[in-house]
């Protein structure tokens, strides 16, 4: 027994089952929110090469080995990878316990937990340049979920396609290219055209400015939910294969400084998704600028990790800021999801701002659930991002005043947004009354999922499950 | 192991092919090229790779375009209209003429940026090689054609089909480079497995519309 085959393999053996089981949505939908949750509960709990005794008499105990050979490449999950894959594992729950919320496509399901299992897939794979081709797989099983049968074929689709391969090839070719150099002190003149070529495949891969363009066309031509779990959990594993890059390349800093570049990329994602926030009219698009704005989060997070903030290391606050992301992002898609269905007649185009005048007075409930994530993915003090944001801001000033003022405006560029939206969706319309449209289980779950922002926001001390640090900023360790 | 003069062949077969598709309008010569593609790709990367390794590329290949096939014949919109008209009559009639010329009018931007790519390739081969010593030179030719035509092919068509094969072409090329410099048995197995995946997706693209929508 060992964990890529708990956490990798039977996972995938299982996808072709829900597969076959989509004409039983409802079954399909608890099978795999339990078999998620049986995941996250075994990456929380499950000790990796320590005996496991199950108290039976004669039985022996039970040892789960860290690593799993496949074609003479390794799949290697340890304990330090452990609370890695929780987060990743309570993130992607949340998109299955929004399929209960919302109406979905029977396609949904296995879809989205083959991704999970590709996503894992390309963090357990050692060395880390295989994780290109399992993420370009999973964004080829993605696409289905954003373009699904019976409509015309998006742009968008297409868009994603071309990046993905495009960054793959470059990205393996960079890998090749640095181990070269690496491994031969001649070529070390050679290093900046190696970065650049890992930092554009890598950028391709990601959503990165300039190659931004697919998260937004997708928001903004297919249905919130699904859209917004292909713009959260692709950027997010391409982020973390060039998080594992940083670390085993670390002996080339001294010789050529990337972090400068990374900075400046990720500050010019967060001015840019703040400015195109505010100046855009489609509410789902308004959500892929956001996401924009994470994905820059996520890249200065990186450009600390050789510093330290409150004796905290950094890739932990990477790695802390994934939950509230993923909880204000997956609330902002449920909201927009049912008004898309109930409203909107499934047409993207009807999400514009001037189809959602008076929203708020049929649904003040997804009104909530438009804003609330709004403002804490902008950092709105006591909502679930802001500590994070406010720690980032703070390691950020400490070596540009005018990159941490840049990345405010940024995050201001989303609070317009989000007080636009307010304006247009509360406007006076017809419906003068107040009254709750939604459904019971549709309130239960929004208004949960909106504590759960308050919460975090207010409680951001909070111990990280079975982990030994005092927050979960600092408990997280590296992969 | 293929010889020099298989891979120099080999070379010239997938740099007329990769031209050709870059050219074509008519999707059967499109994918019967690309299979033939496929085998002048296989021979490159058989010189670095073992030969069962490679056939893998090569039968990966095929499958891709057997699958692309099979898709575009299930759209009847796409089997009626070719839009490429085949050069007709016999060599002397002024109507191949006509039609050839005509061709080479409507594609001559196409042909000036292969050409242009082709230059660029030509000219900067040198210093690839310098860069790259564990590269032979038919080897970092073809895979830079591949590459380049690739994206053309993909650069200047928004219809799924031609997209489809520019970015088959694009991978074969990074595999030639690739098996020059790196073996490995999951190498193979994934990058055969994203081809696929990627003609599967292509496949998707085409009939995604005339799919049952579900609700």
């Amino acid at each position: 027994m060992n964990a890529p085959l708990i956490f990798i393999l039977l996972p995938a053996v299982f996808t072709p089952v829900l597969f076959a089981l989509q004409r039983y949505p409802r079954f399909n939908q608890i099978l795999a929110a339990s078999a998620m949750l049986v995941l996250l509960l075994l990456a929380w709990r499950l000790p990796v090469n320590s005996p496991i005794f199950l108290g039976i008499p004669g039985v022996p105990a039970l040892v789960v080995s860290d690593s799993l050979f496949l074609l003479g490449r390794r799949f290697f999950i340890d304990d330090a990878l452990r609370p890695v894959l929780s987060l990743i594992y309570l993130a992607l729950n949340f998109w299955f316990i929004a399929s209960f919320v919302t109406h979905i496509r029977p396609l949904y399901i296995p879809l989205c937990f083959g991704i999970g299992v590709l996503l894992v897939a390309s963090i357990a794979v050692d060395p880390p340049l295989y994780s290109a081709l399992f993420i370009v797989l999973a964004a080829l099983f993605s696409i289905p979920l954003f373009s699904p049968p019976g409509t015309p074929i998006s742009n968008s689709a297409l868009r994603l396609l071309i990046f993905e391969v495009l960054g793959m090839g470059l990205f393996l070719f960079a890998d090749w290219y640095l181990s070269s150099i690496q491994n031969d002190d001649v070529l070390i003149n050679q290093l900046p055209v190696a970065i650049a070529l890992l930092g554009l495949g890598l950028a391709f891969m990601a959503g990165v400015f300039p190659f931004h363009t697919w998260i937004p066309m997708i928001a903004g031509s297919s249905a919130p939910l699904a859209a917004s779990f292909a713009i959260f959990f692709i950027p997010l594993a391409a982020s973390i294969t060039g998080l594992r890059y940083l670390f085993a390349f670390s002996s080339f800093q001294p010789f050529f400084d990337f972090q400068p570049a990374l900075r400046l990329v990720g500050i010019l994602m967060v001015v840019a998704g703040g400015t195109w926030a505010v100046m855009e009219r489609h509410l789902g698009r308004i959500m892929a600028f956001a996401m924009l704005v994470q994905v820059g989060s996520w890249l200065l997070a990186f450009t600390l990790i050789n510093q330290s903030v409150l004796r905290v290391p950094l890739a932990g606050l990477f790695y802390s800021m994934l939950i509230p992301q993923s909880l204000a992002l997956v609330t902002w898609a449920i909201s927009l999801d049912i008004y898309y269905q109930v409203e909107s007649g499934d047409l993207p185009e009807n999400l514009h701002l001037g189809s959602v005048h008076g929203m708020a007075h049929r649904y003040p409930l997804l009104a909530a659930g438009l804003l609330v994530p709004n403002l804490s993915l902008a950092g709105l003090p006591l909502l679930a991002n802001f500590p994070y944001l406010f720690v980032l801001s703070a390691e950020i000033a400490k070596t540009s005043l005018l990159f941490a003022s840049l990345y405010w405006i940024g995050h201001t560029g989303l609070v317009i947004a989000g007080l636009r939206t307010m304006a247009v969706i509360t406007r006076e319309s017809q419906d003068r009354v107040w009254k709750v449209s939604e459904r019971r289980h549709q309130v239960i779950w929004l208004v949960l999922f909106m504590l759960a922002i308050f919460l975090l926001g207010i409680l951001p001390q909070w111990r990280w499950i079975g982990q030994s640090g005092p927050s979960i900023i600092s408990g997280l360790p590296i992969p | 192991m293929p010889g020099l003069e298989n891979t120099l062949i080999a070379a010239v077969v997938v740099t007329i092919t990769s031209l050709t598709l870059l050219l074509s309008r008519d999707w059967r010569v499109s994918i019967f090229i690309l299979a033939g593609q496929y085998v002048g790709v296989f021979f490159l990367v058989s010189s670095s790779w073992p030969l069962m390794v490679a056939a893998i590329i090569l039968i990966g290949g095929w499958i891709s375009s057997i699958v692309l096939v099979m898709a575009v014949l299930s759209v009847p919109e796409m089997v009626q209209t070719a839009d490429f008209v085949s050069p007709t009559g016999s060599w002397r009639s002024p109507q191949w003429v006509v039609t050839f010329l005509r061709l080479m009018n409507e594609r001559a931007f196409y042909i000036l940026a292969a050409f242009l790519i082709l230059v660029v390739i030509g000219s900067q081969l040198s210093r690839v090689l310098i860069t790259f010593p564990g590269i032979p030179p038919q080897h970092a030719w073809s895979g830079l054609v591949l590459i380049g035509m690739g994206l053309l092919i993909t650069g200047f068509s928004n219809r799924p089909l031609p997209i489809t094969i520019g970015l088959l072409t694009w991978l074969s090329g990074f595999e030639i480079l690739y098996a020059s410099v790196q073996s490995s048995l999951l190498m193979a197995g994934l990058l055969t497995g994203v081809n696929l995946a990627l003609s599967l997706a292509g496949a998707y693209f085409l009939l995604a519309g005339q799919m049952e929508q579900q609700v």
